[in-house]
């Protein structure tokens, strides 16, 4: 009988809609804290110039723009388990495409921070945009950093589409199990959903739309951010493996921060019915096979640099193992292409200890490897008088931790005021005789 | 002009209200909506409307937006007059991107704003007839009717296994 079991799953999952507990507002003060200090920081960065970052030449490109490529790859997973396996018809997705798709939002929210941080005269931003001026400048549209624009733009605006679509119906369920203001609040937001079989013929085909169109999407961002490297001809950068790497890297960092975040949250929210250690093996599976692609892409670097002969090429790879950068690149090899392997033993999976641990330390490895690339590239570039070991100062590394407690103040505050799981996906057909269903 | 009045049923299982639909298509009465928590394709079957036209607005909006892609950029390009060496101005190949992003951009907007505008979806209350437990775990149709016949669609709604029919009384006089 369905009714018991469709009541069953409005409990579960709109039970996490209420107040948090003390402990989870005091994570949120430190969070808001952590931001602050960060906000502090950019303001003194603004007031005195990029001088007190750690960039300098040869090196432009340092903690900002590694966060951002990291940021961007994070929202990755996100898109996968939302657009990719909805088209899929996956069924296990269900349980954790809300928090993903939430981590994309705000995970690209979080990128785009980056590019206006490291941009130094961050109130000229608005010369990036098209628009018809006085002193005839325009964008250069053959420019990857002008696709980045309009890419990461795109993405952002579509994931919160796509995002806020989904939520509709759970929104709708949400208000007609409140009361009060609370009922008014998600009325307005629920817009008028009632479940009509109109609403839900429209609304079907919009979400199969919306999959279709984010499906090629979420291959392009990652490919366009790839060529803000690979169109340069930094030793280390220019590489036509690039775009694919990247979005394997993208899809492997964002599930292992689903890893990261889902496994302690489905305590906290106690929606351990509903997002099961079976749903959590699955994105472990998928975490091996892009393990295996990253293990691949950081074989097939080297053998390229030594096949294709060019000798500064060489240089690069040689002094990424042994340069200034080395321990950085031993410890995201290790992390992203050698632990995943741990994950083909079934007793690894289903441990959500290890799962956790692996999770953590595979975005710890994603985000060096962003570093190494970027970083190490462009401070061991043609000339070896110009070489330059770059670190990063307290005021980059005080930015780049503070946007990472916005994002994870985002995701804390908007995870207890939507539902987390989806309620209406999470509902089974109902069983219809073979006469009903014709 | 007023609506005409509706007479609302509730059922606490998909198939009874499968049998209503059948019930009330055979009648010939076809001002009918269902309510459902999760979407009931085989009432979609069962109903005169079947298709939304939400994809079609996704692929026109979308060649609107590939169009415009290339177009900004060509007439960006021409109006900078940026020195290329030799090399084309308008130059197709970069031109890709942005034009692939503005036909996902632009498909993605039009879509919210059709789906949106087709399934009435703005800040309202909810219709009379609605019930809440709609969105927790029962299925409900409503028939709109002349008032002479809502005895006759309350007796098949509840002859097909209707917990609740509201409405059917006809009114006095």
């Amino acid at each position: 009988m369905p009714a018991t079991a469709y009541r069953q799953v409005n409990e579960e999952i709109l039970q996490a809609v209420r107040m948090p507990s003390r402990r989870y507002l005091g994570l949120l003060a430190l969070l808001a804290g952590g931001m602050g200090w960060a906000a502090l920081c950019f303001a003194y960065q603004v007031m005195t110039g990029m001088g007190v970052t750690g960039l300098n030449l040869p090196v432009g490109w340092g903690t900002y723009i590694t966060s951002f490529v990291f940021w961007i790859g994070i929202g990755h997973a996100g898109t996968l388990i939302s657009a990719i396996l909805y088209l899929l018809r996956v069924e296990w997705r269900t349980a954790v495409a809300r928090a993903a798709e939430t981590m994309t939002v705000f995970a690209v929210m979080t990128a785009g921070l980056f590019p206006l941080i490291h941009l130094g005269r961050v109130w000229v931003v608005y010369f990036i945009l098209p628009y018809p001026n006085t002193a005839h400048l325009w964008p250069n549209f053959r420019s990857p950093l002008v696709f980045d624009v309009v890419a990461i733009t795109t993405y952002l605006t579509i994931s919160v589409l796509f995002w806020y679509l989904g939520l509709i119906p759970d929104l709708a369920a949400v208000r007609d199990a409140s009361t009060g203001r609370k009922r008014w609040v998600y009325g307005v937001l629920s817009v008028g959903w009632q479940g009509a079989n109109d609403q839900w013929r429209h609304y079907l085909r919009a979400y199969a739309c919306f999959a279709a169109l984010a499906t090629p999407l979420v291959i392009s961002v990652h490919s366009v951010v790839s060529w803000d490297f690979a169109v340069g001809i930094v030793p280390g950068w220019h590489e036509t493996i690039f775009p694919p790497y990247f979005v394997a890297g993208a899809i492997h960092s964002g599930l292992a921060m689903v890893l990261t975040l889902l496994i302690p949250l489905r305590s906290v929210l106690r929606l351990k019915a509903v997002i099961q250690p079976r749903h959590l093996e699955e994105v472990a599976k998928l975490i091996i096979v892009t393990g295996l692609m990253m293990l691949y892409a950081y074989a097939v670097e080297p053998f390229m640099a030594w096949y294709g002969g060019d000798l500064v090429e060489r240089q690069s790879v040689v002094l990424r193992a042994t340069g200034p950068y080395a321990p950085y690149f031993w410890t995201m090899t290790a992390l992203n292409a050698v632990l995943p392997l741990a994950l083909f033993r079934k007793r690894v999976r289903t441990s959500l200890v290890a799962l956790f641990a692996i999770g953590l330390l595979i975005n710890v490895g994603m985000w060096l490897e962003r570093y190494v690339i970027i970083v190490g590239s462009l401070a061991n570039d043609f000339m070896p008088s110009a070489w330059f070991t770059y670190r990063p100062s307290w005021v980059e590394l005080s930015i780049a931790v503070g946007a990472g407690c916005f994002f994870l103040f985002m995701l804390l505050v908007t995870l207890r005021v939507i539902p987390a799981v989806a309620v209406s996906e999470s509902k089974p057909e109902p069983r219809l005789a073979e006469e009903s269903a014709g | 002009m007023s609506e005409a009045p509706r007479v609302a049923a509730t059922f606490t299982e998909a198939e009874p209200l499968l049998a209503a639909l059948r019930s009330l298509r055979e009648a010939g009465i076809d001002r009918l909506t269902v309510y459902s928590p999760v979407p009931l394709h085989e009432a979609e079957a069962l109903l005169p409307r079947q298709d939304s036209p939400i994809r079609w607005y996704a692929l026109a909006a979308g060649i609107a937006g590939c169009v415009g892609g290339f177009a900004l950029c060509i007439i960006a390009t021409r109006f900078f007059g940026l020195t290329v060496g030799g090399k084309p101005v308008v130059s197709w190949l970069p031109f890709c991107v942005i034009g692939f992003e503005l036909t996902v951009l632009i498909a993605g907007l039009a879509t919210m704003g059709t789906v949106f505008l087709y399934s009435r979806l703005y800040p309202r209350s909810v219709a009379e007839d609605y019930d809440p437990r709609f969105s927790v775990d029962t299925f409900g149709i409503s028939v709109q009717c002349e008032d002479d016949a809502r005895g006759k669609v309350a007796d098949l709604l509840r002859e097909a296994g209707a917990d609740e029919v509201r409405g059917g009384a006809e009114p006095a006089g």
